[in-house]
């Protein structure tokens, strides 16, 4: 049984197809890197997936809930970051309480201007995480981060994937990054092109 | 450079659009203002000029000398007609018929050409005309001596003097009597005298070859010439000027202006042969006065409303903040300097403005023309104004906008003015300056006694001008800590978010909260000072008029008016004259059981008692006499105390004592003059003056004053009544400053106020969705329902509206009631109270209202059509 099953996706933006018929399956508690150049596709997957872009053609098939990470943290500006994870929080989820599991139980009433990029990221993870998903797309969630940074951002996914059992599709041009999962999928104008076991 | 900012302005056409019409609805109040006060300036004039009986009188020494200047001035271009005529005084007028000899006692005789009756309106003549040889009656001294055209009249023109016979070939009503009858001094101007109650008219050469040789004549330059009011001793030879009034254009202050240098230019045409009274601009100089109140009304209600009309075109720059951002940071980055980046911030707003000013002055034009109608000849300084102001406002909006894309805001914490307390002090500034301008008796226009212009007191504009100011930023003070109060330290519920969204949206808030409070405000301002402008204007009419339909210059045509239909009531009065001590004062003799069938009465018309009161008291004692403050104050009077006036005896002519009692204190009174005057009981009035009967009646209309007015013209035209109409008195009253039409500056502006509260909330929303574009998207993608999402925009929205509604309806009522107080000089009487006019403002509402739905459903349209994968991915 698949949490994603994508199939014969196509998105095209006026002329330009951005996805050609696109096939991918994501299993439970999996992780899969999405890599590519800029403009390769990798966002408009993520998005098809996550169901906030639809297809012009083919299907996606979800079988539980997805959250996503996006590359700039999109915190809710003026939300302080308790309120930015409990805002989307599944009833069972304690915002306070991802909040300190990613460490940020320091600041749990900053608004989103008052953290580092890093902080914004994490916050980020836990509002996804607040949503109790079965699966994880990120989308470069260390894109804007230092090196230091985006490796304690990636562990701390790791962690939380490994504690919590959901699936996660990051999508990254960084191979250090698509090399932490357990797939790497490749995408190349549109198509995918490469597909690889750990 | 003009191509980029082109093609930049057309990247989105949506955004320019809505700037544009922003700008030109800016650009369109401030011509129609502009167009409205100029055509209302040229109605103060034309009321002014018509409202002149006679322009100019000049005395000069003989016949003679009155035909040679009436020729040479006749002559000069901007003179419509220059008529040699000349006043006396008579002894006494008698008749001999069938019913034995009837005589009338002394008054006075005008002279003029034959053929010059038309170039002036004094005279109306009723029936005949005026021939060589043979005189026309007034209508009262034709009804005394029962004479008819036909009729042989002797008039003795002193005592002593052998009368002269001549033929009655007219009778006619003479007008103005006062002006035309004036003693002539020109180096103390015009002063209007006691009316003559027997007035003869004749031709100029029949006064110089019968009546004039029994008479001395007075000398211009002679101490005779500014002798008391009615007591002329020989023959005033002059000239009557009637000055072209297409020779006096603009303003009444333009027209003084002309009318001075025309006259001034006549007289060094004719050094030593004549110098005028000059009537005409005595009352421009008057207008002049009034139009200084209408320019103050001008920038006291229009240009708060062109300003905030301003903010909105900022609001609606910052619609295309996004792509600003993008622009500005692209040439920044190519090295393009700040210098260059004004520079094409002025050239867009150059474009933008040429083409909204242009459309401004198109609505401006539109809209007085459909208001006013007629040529608006002022128009060619509309379209400077309105790109001006455009281009003002498109370039301070660019500017600003251009800030906030580059994130040149403000160090975070509380703003400097904040810090310094501006808000409180700006109005406490604005009470001080209220106070001290209420000290002075708010004296609006100033006359300074060295100079005789007119100016406005640029102090009596601070203090709404400042409680504008205090006003704005104690909104913005007020509104943080409202929001912060309203709003939970950490959310946790769905009302909870939105209200602290809310509380910490802080700018946005600001700017929505403040443009939209601040036009209500305005609008609200608007509709008291006009509601209670109409009402007082009504209130002047009656007040000036007397009733809803006035008949005068005939007697006993009570009963003849009460049948005509639409007539609800009447009552008849007398109006006479009556000396106290020295001082002449018009007298009203009512009757007080039937006065108020006829008119109405306001409290505030009396000093120490009610309407219903002072004329209890009246009933109370037939020789009883309300006085006016200045009488009381003057005479030491007090309420009981006897007081012996010398009337008017219309048997003999002559002035003999008459008791009164002193009954209360009168300060208004219905067709009463401004300054002081009396009123006492008809009946005991009528028996000291032996009048033959009520001169005046008024009546009261159950419809339209106007049809009436004709009725009652028409059933009582063989009587010669002069019949006025409360209607058209409330668009000839021209010594106050209600000749200026309120109701089309309120119309405009309020169609104004209505369309742009509605703008503002459109604009709102749609800046709100451009700037919140990416964190509505975030919550779509996080699962929220397009209605939750939307409500983040309409909650924010219904906020403002409350805040909005509530301080606008205080504000807008504090201005109004300072603009009332301060312009107090402008209404006569005051007005009790301010008119709230509940049906204009649940309009006002109902618009701003239906603009909060329609923009919510707009909010809600946006959020389900948001392009989820393109905006998350904007940066």
């Amino acid at each position: 049984m698949s949490v994603l099953v994508a199939q014969a996706v196509e998105v095209a933006y006026g002329e330009a197809k951005a996805l050609a018929g696109v096939d991918l399956t994501v299993a439970p508690g999996e992780s899969v890197a999405l890599i590519g150049r800029s403009g390769s596709g990798k966002t408009t997957l993520l998005h098809v997936l996550a169901g906030l872009v639809h297809p012009g053609a083919g299907s996606v098939a979800r079988a539980g809930t997805v959250a996503v990470v996006f590359q700039n943290a999109n915190l809710i500006p003026q939300l302080s970051t308790v309120e930015n994870v409990s805002f989307s929080a599944a009833e069972t989820a304690d915002g306070e309480e991802l909040l300190g599991r990613v460490g940020l139980s320091g600041k749990l009433d900053h608004l989103p201007s008052e953290l580092s990029g890093g902080e914004a990221q994490r916050a980020a993870i836990a509002r996804a995480l607040a949503q109790q998903p079965d699966v994880l797309l990120c989308d470069e969630p260390t894109g804007h981060l230092d090196s230091d940074t985006s490796a304690r951002v990636l562990d701390l996914i790791e962690a939380l994937r490994a504690e919590l059992g959901f699936a996660l599709v990051i999508a990254t041009h960084d191979p250090d990054v698509a090399a932490r999962c357990e797939r790497i999928v490749e995408i190349h104008d549109g198509r995918l092109t490469v597909e690889a076991g750990r | 450079m003009t191509v980029y900012v082109f093609r930049s302005l057309l990247r989105s056409p949506l955004q320019t659009l809505t700037r544009v019409l922003v700008l030109a609805a800016s650009a369109a109040l401030l011509g129609a203002m502009l167009l409205f006060i100029g055509h209302s300036l040229r109605t103060m004039t034309g009321g002014a000029v018509r409202s002149v009986p006679l322009d100019w009188q000049g005395p000069v020494a003989s016949e003679r000398a009155a035909e040679h200047v009436a020729r040479r001035v006749g002559a000069e271009p901007g003179i419509r007609a220059a008529v040699p005529t000349a006043t006396a005084p008579f002894a006494a007028a008698e008749t001999r018929g069938a019913a034995g000899v009837i005589q009338a006692g002394n008054g006075q005789i005008l002279a003029l050409p034959a053929n010059a009756l038309g170039a002036f309106g004094t005279v109306r003549l009723l029936h005949g005309s005026l021939v060589p040889g043979a005189i026309v009656l007034d209508q009262q001294l034709a009804a005394t001596l029962q004479a008819q055209v036909g009729d042989t009249v002797s008039i003795s023109p002193r005592r002593g003097a052998r009368p002269v016979a001549l033929r009655v070939s007219g009778i006619a009503i003479v007008g103005a009597s006062d002006i035309v009858f004036q003693p002539l001094n020109p180096l103390l101007g015009p002063a209007p005298a006691q009316p003559p109650s027997n007035i003869i008219v004749m031709p100029l050469g029949t006064f110089a070859s019968r009546v004039a040789p029994a008479l001395a004549t007075v000398a211009p330059s002679s101490p005779a010439a500014a002798a008391v009011p009615g007591a002329q001793s020989g023959v005033s030879w002059q000239v009557d000027v009637q000055v072209d009034p297409q020779a006096l254009t603009g303003s009444p202050r333009h027209a003084f202006d002309q009318a001075n240098q025309l006259r001034n230019r006549v007289e060094r045409r004719l050094p030593g042969q004549v110098q005028f009274v000059d009537n005409l601009s005595d009352s421009l100089s008057t207008s002049a006065g009034d139009a200084l109140y209408a320019e103050a009304l001008f920038v006291m209600l229009a240009v708060p409303g062109a300003l905030i009309g301003l903010g909105l075109v900022y609001l609606a720059a910052l619609g295309a903040v996004e792509r600003d951002r993008r622009a500005l940071f692209l040439l920044h980055a190519r090295g393009a300097s700040r210098r260059r980046l004004l520079g094409l911030a002025a050239l867009e707003s150059a474009l933008l403005a040429a083409v909204a000013g242009a459309l401004g002055v198109v609505i401006a034009l539109a809209a007085t023309r459909a208001l006013v109608g007629g040529a608006l000849t002022n128009w060619i300084l509309v379209v400077p104004a309105c790109i001006g102001l455009a281009f003002l406002g498109a370039f301070a909006a660019r500017v600003a906008a251009g800030a906030v894309a580059l994130g040149e805001r403000s160090r975070p914490g509380a703003p400097l003015w904040q810090r310094l307390w501006l808000d409180l002090i700006a109005l406490a500034v604005s009470g001080l300056v209220y106070w001290l301008t209420a000290r002075t008796g708010f004296s609006a226009v100033i006359n300074p006694d060295s100079n005789p212009t007119l100016s406005l007191s640029i102090y009596m504009f601070l203090a709404p001008a400042f409680l504008w100011i205090g006003s704005t930023l104690l909104l913005v003070r007020l509104r943080a800590r409202l929001f912060a109060w309203l709003a939970p330290s950490r959310a946790t519920s769905e009302s909870g978010y939105l209200l602290a969204s809310a509380a910490r949206r802080a700018p946005a808030v600001n700017r929505g909260l403040v443009l939209v409070a601040l036009l209500l405000a305005f609008a609200v301002d608007l509709e008291i000072f006009t509601a209670t402008y109409d009402q007082q204007s009504r209130v002047d009419a009656q007040l000036t008029i007397g009733a809803d339909v006035v008949i005068s210059g005939a007697t006993g045509l009570q009963h003849k008016v009460a049948q005509v239909p639409g007539v609800s009531g009447t009552t008849a009065l007398d109006h006479t004259y009556a000396y106290v001590g020295p001082d002449l004062q018009d007298t009203f003799g009512i009757n007080a059981s039937t006065f108020t069938r006829g008119t109405s009465l306001r409290d505030s018309y009396f000093v120490g008692g009610t309407a219903h009161e002072m004329l209890a008291r009246l009933r109370a004692n037939a020789d009883a006499i309300l006085v006016s403050k200045e009488t009381v104050t003057d005479y030491s009077l007090r309420r009981g105390d006897l007081l012996k006036l010398r009337t008017l005896d219309h048997r003999t002519g002559t002035f003999h004592v008459v008791p009164f009692h002193v009954a209360g204190i009168v300060q208004e009174f219905p067709s009463a003059p401004r300054d002081s005057f009396m009123v006492a009981n008809l009946a005991y009035l009528l028996h000291a003056t032996h009048d033959p009967g009520p001169n005046v009646m008024f009546a009261a209309a159950a419809g339209s004053p106007a049809p009436l007015a004709h009725r009652i013209a028409a059933a009582t035209a063989r009587d010669g009544a002069i019949v006025k109409n409360i209607s058209e008195q409330t668009t000839q009253t021209v010594s106050s400053i209600t000749t200026v039409d309120l109701r089309g500056i309120s119309k405009i502006e309020s169609a104004f106020a209505l369309v742009l509260a509605a703008a503002a909330m459109a604009l709102y929303v749609s800046v709100a969705l451009v700037e919140r574009r990416q964190e509505l998207a975030t919550m779509a993608a996080l699962g929220k329902s397009v209605g939750r999402v939307a409500a983040f925009i309409w909650s924010e929205l219904a906020l403002i509206l409350a805040a909005s509604v509530v301080l606008a309806a205080l504000l807008g009522w504090l201005l109004a009631t300072m603009l009332v107080a301060m312009l107090q000089h402008a209404f006569d009487p005051p007005p009790d109270h301010l008119a709230l006019p509940w049906g204009s403002f649940a309009a006002l509402l109902g618009v701003t209202l239906g603009g909060a739905v329609v923009a919510t459903l707009i909010a809600v349209l946006a959020v389900k059509r948001l392009p989820l994968g393109a905006v998350l991915r904007e940066e």
